[in-house]
């Protein structure tokens, strides 16, 4: 690929999945810091792997993987550990349209930043209303596995939200 | 709580057109000039050079051959077998592609990967540590005892300066294992 072509694919696919990348990268950060850290990650490994994307599976399926492939790997030297307090700095950067959901949404993070990675992928693309079969496709696990998952997530999440009130 | 209302919630939100643009536009420009290391550039950087320095210490024990054959083999021999291991570690780590691989399948990789580099410094402790014992000893023959409580000294201090740095390795290696645990 030549260089031009693939910086300008490059820089398509990237402004065109902001929002997904973003999402992903904001699902894993701590703070503002590690947040630009793993963007910057993100970013250096779909310019390494463009090469090679030859279309076989759905581009945001090949976005997400090495996305979150880059995010669960990722270790910082001074790693602290995640929390309701460090997410929340990022959860303002997060806007809905309205006060009300703006608020569900901060709750929302702030359960979601204590799951495990594994477990935040899975939640991560079921929000962004993803397939059983894409999410078992970019996780590695098989469906049933998935849905098993998933359900003690949403179930874990409920419990917590319920707990809080 | 909700869930599927928050799932309705979480398409409607949005990260502001301009949150980060500087920064993005920033990385971006880095990243297509190959100004950025990643996590894989830099795992296989520490295998590289240190494949370098044991091709480095073949070269410094050569001349040793003449005075004490036995140390001068035994260390090129040393040199050799962890020269070798760190490049095999190097081209594991730069066939790593994350875009081709799915979650599970990195975190393993990676986990492993950091578990044959503990392993491999350890082997190289079991036979370094006697060697470079041997090695002082031989030494000091030729050039008298100080020479020899200098060597024991640096070995102690390499020693502790290196069960740190393992410590950081094995919490690295905890942390992607303890991802897979599904009770998590």
């Amino acid at each position: 690929m030549a260089s031009t072509e693939k910086e300008s694919r490059f820089l398509t696919i990237v402004n065109d999945n902001r929002q997904l990348l973003y999402k992903v990268c904001y699902m894993y950060a701590t703070d503002r810091d590690h947040f630009q850290d793993l963007y910057q990650e993100v970013l250096a490994n779909i310019w390494e792997g463009l090469g090679a994307f030859r279309g076989d599976s759905a581009l945001s399926t090949w976005l997400y993987r090495t996305a979150l492939n880059t995010c669960v790997t990722f270790y910082r030297k001074h790693n602290r550990h995640s929390s309701e307090m460090t997410s929340l700095e990022l959860a303002d950067g997060l806007m809905a349209d309205d006060g009300v959901r703006n608020e569900q949404l901060h709750e929302m993070y702030r359960l979601i930043s204590k799951l495990s990675k594994i477990d935040k992928a899975i939640i991560l693309m079921w929000l962004d209303e993803r397939s059983y079969d894409e999410i078992a496709e970019v996780t590695g696990f098989t469906r049933n596995n998935v849905a098993t998952r998933l359900r003690r997530i949403k179930q874990r999440l409920v419990d917590s939200g319920n707990r809080d009130e | 709580m909700d869930i599927n209302e928050l799932k309705n919630n979480w398409n409607s939100m949005s990260i502001p057109p301009d949150y980060h643009a500087g920064v993005t536009d920033d990385i971006l420009s880095r990243v297509e000039r190959g100004r950025v290391t990643t996590l894989r550039d830099r795992l296989g950087n520490i295998s590289r050079m240190l494949s370098q320095i044991c091709c480095v210490g073949v070269l410094l024990m050569i001349p040793y051959l003449h005075e004490s054959p036995t140390l001068g083999i035994l260390a090129i021999a040393f040199f050799i077998f962890m020269g070798v291991m760190h490049f095999r570690a190097y081209r594991r780590v730069s066939r790593l592609a994350f875009s081709e691989m799915t979650v599970r399948e990195a975190i393993l990789t990676v986990a492993n990967i950091d578990r044959d580099r503990i392993r491999l410094r350890a082997i190289g402790m079991a036979l370094g540590l006697p060697l470079a014992i041997y090695m002082c000893f031989t030494f000091s023959e030729v050039f008298g005892d100080y020479y020899l409580y200098g060597c024991v000294a640096g070995a102690v201090v390499g020693l502790g300066i290196g069960l740190l740095i393992n410590r950081r390795a094995v919490n690295i290696i905890r942390e992607m294992r303890a991802q897979l645990n599904p009770e998590q």
